[in-house]
């Protein structure tokens, strides 16, 4: 018994302490697929950019910096791009990336018979879609001339073509015979225990500069305390702050000094049915727009780390003012509905996936629309069941946000509001000037004039008013005291941990 | 004997025959297409009318069932909606976690459980006895979840001495291990504490203690070797409760075990995983209740007499 004591205060006299070569960082569960033709969630394309790289990538904001391409060119009437590609890049086996591979990996997104969703994002190059369709046997979109050379040639010019190349599913792979897929990145990943955790190893013949620790651990925990544990006993090097602990460390100096923000593109909405009573008036859409005390529910629920929407499109995106802005007013809310001439008290549902976090949100505007005399159903749905019952246009209302696939406030108009988009996947939503302007916008390519169609589609819309624009969000960070050189990027996949190293003296500060 | 073991394990067939058949329904019964969960939002219509074609669902459901018993049998259970992983693949490496932590909360609880109740035992009635069964009413009532935040915090935040999740090392092992088995910790105490004081105050061990034998002859002799009943029961019933539904602990310390990925996977609607999970969970009790069976048999002639007079 004594010696089983003594061995106790010997054990716990030994501090564990985590490796100072090592990133730490957490996940609250598992990716979906590490292929990058099926990365749809934000997960997954995180850790493609570890593991892969594009033609081009995205800098810390919003820019498009080199990747495997050194150098590029657009030709003067924006229909062909032609990419440089850099010759010291080399796969994880060892083979050289040349522009043939390049082409192989677009094309696994558009051969027949691809699960991924991504193929739209080669639908404007020269027969690429006779080429999906199984029409065509060659692409004539794609040309490598040589093997330091590409050339993509689309049917008409887009501005946002080249955004499309620095997302996960355009990564740059090389299937093996055994359909591993190796990627060329600076990270390679060792081991994978699912659930559990992913462990990266760096990349030391990267091109771009060999990382400056030599592994990454990314733990997949789902809870929320063993995160904070882990972040305060120092295993955990870069976490999102949970939204309980939030207001608390802020004001703590300890904590306060080491909070980053990322402000993502991303639009936050309460989408309305305007196919059918009450919201096919927009009157009523406007009113239950100005029924919203937006500031109330950021303060009030999201700790203020959200600013208030002025339409679909988040600020970085859009450099003009808008002409609109739904600012709280009930009186203003009252005189629309009577404008319309609502006389009984109108009965809505709202839909919501089912999180605790959405309960909070949908109850206060549940109880901010009762002032009006809407009387609102919360209907709660897993995920499934909530996406398909808002593609059929059953819901009256649905709370969702819609996250940037690209930096382009273009991604915020025509997936959302082009209204045959629109009447078969959102809330039925038509406005044949919003059509035309987006078809303008598609193939503008002098990009003051695209801009000012995009101001003015934007404009329509918010008058419109086919959503409650509610907010954009930022996401609140803390950082280990002693990790060095890290901010978050504006876009979820530009991160690549290359320049993150971590400070010795400042452990157990 | 062996006609026995045999009867026993051919009356577990028709029971599996029944999970099978269950969580195959259970597929069917709730609402929502299982082809839309596996494309997401953004799908094509032709992914989808192909995937319908691969699990089968442009088939009768007699068909249905007679490939999907097929394809159990030959260890295929299909391919996560979410992450388009083997789920063969995913539970072998799950079970081997699950397992392990299992394992070692077991042991820790059989060997500390078994030594307090001793001393338990052994102090009858006395400060040292009051104290332990004070502990092991506490440790029987504890929730695992408030427990393990507990000892995350005073031995994680505060002393640093063990990390608060993970599982790559031995001392990963020692705060979720003391979490999970505090409980069975606790019954085994009572148990042990309770067995003895009742055998010590038979006839046998006053003749066996007059006779000059000593302290430690008659708990190896006696005590432990009527305590291996009752005691093979609560193992029994706790690991298969560990090997199934660890689902806290498991989450807690970030453990990549079965309960954990059956929970994931309702809150996704991961389909044949949960199917998958409840399959072989089931299977789990089936197999254990089947080994106490057999094990109650060798440690005990009376029982043994009994059930093969059956």
């Amino acid at each position: 018994m004594r010696k089983f004591l003594i061995s106790l205060i010997i054990f716990l006299g030994c501090k564990i302490q985590p490796s100072n070569d090592q990133l730490n960082l957490v996940l609250p569960g598992d990716p979906r697929s590490l292929d990058p033709i099926l990365a749809t969630d934000v997960r997954s394309g995180q850790i493609c950019a570890l593991l892969y790289d594009n033609l081009v990538h995205y800098g810390d904001s919003v820019e498009i910096v080199p990747g495997i391409a050194k150098k590029w060119n657009i030709s003067n009437n924006g229909k062909k791009y032609t990419f440089i590609l850099n010759t010291k890049v080399y796969f994880n086996n060892g083979k050289k990336v040349k522009s043939e591979d390049v082409i192989k990996s677009f094309l696994r997104i558009i051969e027949p018979g691809s699960r991924s969703p991504f193929s739209w994002i080669f639908d404007n190059v020269v027969n690429a879609i006779d080429y999906k369709q199984g029409n065509e046997k060659n692409i004539k979109g794609f040309i490598a001339p040589n093997d330091s050379t590409i050339i993509i040639n689309l049917i008409r010019p887009q501005n946002s073509f080249i955004n499309f190349l620095a997302m996960p599913p355009t990564s740059i792979v090389l299937v093996s015979e055994e359909k591993k897929i190796i990627g060329s990145g600076p990270w390679v990943l060792t081991e994978r225990i699912y659930d559990g955790h992913l462990l990266f190893h760096k990349n030391e013949n990267y091109f771009n500069g060999q990382p400056l620790l030599s592994k990454i651990q990314i733990s997949i925990i789902p809870e929320t305390f063993p995160r904070i544990a882990k972040y305060i006993s120092g295993f955990l090097d870069i976490m999102e702050i949970p939204k309980n602990e939030y207001l608390d460390w802020k004001k703590k100096k300890k904590f306060n000094e080491h909070i980053y923000y990322q402000n993502e593109l991303n639009t936050y909405y309460i989408g309305l049915n305007c196919d059918r009573y009450p919201f096919d008036n927009k009157k009523i859409r406007q009113a239950v727009n100005y029924a919203i005390n937006k500031t109330d529910i950021i303060e009030k629920i999201l700790n203020g780390n959200a600013i208030k929407s002025k339409g679909p499109i988040p600020p970085k995106l859009i450099s003009t003012k808008t002409n609109h802005v739904y600012n709280y007013n009930i009186e203003k809310a009252n005189q629309l509905l009577k404008e319309a001439n609502v006389k009984q008290e109108i009965e809505v549902e709202l839909w919501q996936s089912k999180s605790q976090k959405n309960s909070l949100i949908t109850e206060i505007i549940q109880s901010q629309l009762e002032k009006i005399n809407i009387s609102v159903k919360i209907v709660k749905r897993d995920w499934n069941n909530f996406t398909q019952a808002i593609r059929n246009g059953e819901t009256d209302m649905y709370y969702r946000s819609w996250h940037a696939d690209y930096p382009d406030a273009e991604n915020f108009i025509e997936p959302l509001f082009f209204s045959n988009i629109s009447k078969k996947r959102w809330n039925r939503y038509e406005n044949k000037n919003v059509d035309k302007l987006i078809n303008r916008i598609k193939n503008e390519d002098n990009t003051i004039m695209r801009n000012k169609n995009i101001l003015e589609a934007n404009n329509i819309i918010v008058d419109d008013a086919p959503w409650i624009f509610l907010w954009h969000t930022q996401t609140p960070f803390i950082v280990n005291p002693k990790l060095k050189d890290w901010k978050p990027k504006v876009m979820y996949n530009a991160e690549k941990y290359l320049k993150v190293k971590k400070n010795d003296h400042l452990y157990n500060q | 004997m062996i006609t026995y073991i045999i009867n026993r394990t051919f009356k577990t067939f028709p029971i599996i025959l029944g999970v099978i058949s269950a969580s195959f329904l259970l597929f069917h019964i709730v609402p929502g297409d299982p082809a839309i969960s596996m494309v997401g939002e953004n799908y094509k219509e032709e992914t989808l009318q192909q995937i319908r074609k691969e699990l089968n669902l442009d088939k009768t459901i007699l068909e249905q069932y007679f490939l999907y018993v097929t394809k159990i049998l030959k260890l295929d259970f299909g391919q996560s909606y979410i992450s388009g992983q083997k789920i063969y693949t995913v539970i072998s490496q799950k079970i081997f976690f699950t397992f392990k932590l299992a394992f070692f909360s077991m042991m820790f609880a059989i060997i500390f459980g078994v030594f307090f109740g001793i001393i338990s035992g052994l102090n009858y009635k006395n400060k040292i006895d009051r104290l332990i069964v004070f502990l092991s009413i506490v440790g029987i009532s504890s929730p695992v979840f408030s427990v393990a935040l507990i000892f995350i915090f005073i031995f994680s935040i505060q002393l640093k001495v063990l990390p608060p999740s993970g599982y790559q090392g031995i001392q990963y092992f020692i705060l979720p291990c003391i979490v999970l088995g505090i409980r069975s910790l606790s019954l085994f105490i009572r148990i042990t504490r309770d067995s003895f004081v009742e055998i010590i105050s038979e006839d046998y061990i006053r003749t066996a203690k007059s006779k000059g034998l000593k302290k430690h002859t008659i708990i190896n002799k006696h005590v432990l070797k009527n305590l291996l009943i009752p005691l093979i029961t609560i193992v029994g019933i706790d690991f298969s409760s560990y090997l199934t539904g660890a689902v806290l602990t498991e989450s807690i310390f970030g453990w990549p075990g079965i309960g954990r990925y059956l929970v994931d996977s309702i809150l996704q609607r991961d389909f044949p995983a949960i199917q998958a999970t409840v399959l072989f969970m089931s299977l789990v009790f089936v197999m254990i209740n089947l080994l106490v069976d057999i094990l109650y048999c060798f440690v005990n002639p009376k029982i043994r007499e009994i059930l093969i007079e059956k």
